[in-house]
């Protein structure tokens, strides 16, 4: 038979169960303050969503499903997303590549994922994808 | 199995036993092996203390077990999503493992056809495979030899049960981890695209965790089937 007030280890998860719903409830809080992003050094006051979509691959930037950014994949750029907790990533697009270049989170999965190039598009084990778990970012080469 | 102050003593040891394993894992960068290729990849030896727990304790200390290794390491190791990530791979690794315990022959077989099918899928996908694509497919193919080998030493010799849990364990977390991290980003699209290389990853890790949890068995003495 299994009772609570016999089983110590059942308060303690108890209360990391608690201490955890705490956090998750911190953490939606912040996640309402708006992405800042900066493209090219500057910042990016546009629409998340280009109207000029359909020719070509295009690179897509979106954080927790929301689409951030898209931009044509043979133009130069660099985009840096600014999470509102603090929290930076920078994408680099060199116009046959594209790439995670930096990363402020602690396992950098992303940065180390290598870059996406038209060749490579089918044959990443992640396809067109690189993606940064702890910031929930995820970048998107694919047809317009 | 008797008194009270051995299963807490038993609970004890190896919630700390995850922790220090779980240390490990981090330690021993297998990605980095594989090239940053395939992201998110761990030994899982901490998911091994789960194989021991789920022959020596009954399912409600494996589920404490469980929640005490995903919350405690979350807090020291990781982030809160990190724990998002680890409870839905560990909820859904224990669940088959309690469920396959009985029938390591059935999870054998199971594994060895996901692994089948999704080294099919990758195929029609990439009609012309190369690369690291190329070197994916190898692997799961031999997952899905491994899994095959698993289910007929399992039928041939008793003692090798713990192969078919631990396949199917490693490859039931692979697959909550995935399902966390595409629910999180919202990208279904995500999900397809790595799932098959996971489950072979996964097929491949289970078989060498497998097969050092039946060498502790054999030193601990353990009876891992009827």
């Amino acid at each position: 038979m299994f009772r609570l007030e016999s089983c110590a280890p059942a308060r303690l998860i108890a209360l990391l169960m608690a201490l955890g719903l705490l956090a998750s409830g911190c953490a939606s809080h912040e996640e309402a303050d708006r992405v800042r992003l900066r493209v090219d050094g500057r910042a990016w006051e546009g629409p998340a969503v280009s109207q000029e979509a359909g020719e070509g691959l295009r690179v897509y930037v979106t954080r927790d499903g929301k689409p951030l950014i898209d931009l044509p994949f043979g133009e130069a750029h660099s985009v840096q997303v600014l999470l509102p907790g603090g929290g930076e990533n920078t994408v680099a697009i060199t116009g046959d590549a594209v790439y995670m270049e930096h990363a402020d989170c602690d396992n950098q999965d992303c940065v180390n994922m290598g870059a996406v190039t038209r060749d490579n598009l089918e044959l990443r084990v992640m396809g067109g994808f690189i993606i940064c778990l702890p910031h929930k970012i995820s970048v998107e080469v694919r047809d317009g | 199995m008797n008194s009270n102050a051995e299963k807490v003593a038993r609970f004890g040891m190896l919630t700390a036993l995850a922790l220090v394993l779980g240390w490990l894992d981090r330690a021993i960068p297998v990605t980095w092996f594989l090239s940053g290729a395939v992201p998110g990849i761990k030994l899982g030896l901490a998911n091994t203390v789960l194989l021991y727990a789920v022959y020596l304790m009954d399912w409600k200390g494996c589920v404490l077990l469980m929640l005490a290794k995903v919350f405690l390491s979350g807090f020291m190791f990781g982030s809160m999503s990190a724990i998002l990530y680890s409870l839905s791979g560990g909820v859904l690794s224990l669940a088959v493992m309690l469920l396959v315990k009985g029938r390591p022959r059935l999870g054998a077989l199971v594994i060895a056809l996901l692994a089948a099918a999704s080294d099919v899928m990758l195929l029609l996908r990439h009609p012309h495979p190369r690369g690291q694509m190329l070197w994916c497919m190898i692997l799961i193919a031999l997952a899905c030899a491994a899994a095959v080998a698993a289910f007929i030493v399992i039928g041939r010799r008793r003692e090798y049960a713990v192969l078919g849990t631990s396949l199917a364990g490693a490859v039931a977390h692979n697959i909550g981890q995935i399902l966390a991290a595409s629910a999180m980003l919202r990208t279904p699209q995500l999900m397809i695209t790595y799932l098959p290389v996971l489950v072979g990853i996964g097929a491949v890790v289970g078989c060498l965790t497998g097969i050092v949890a039946q060498r502790v068995f054999r030193a601990l003495r353990v009876q891992t089937h009827q």
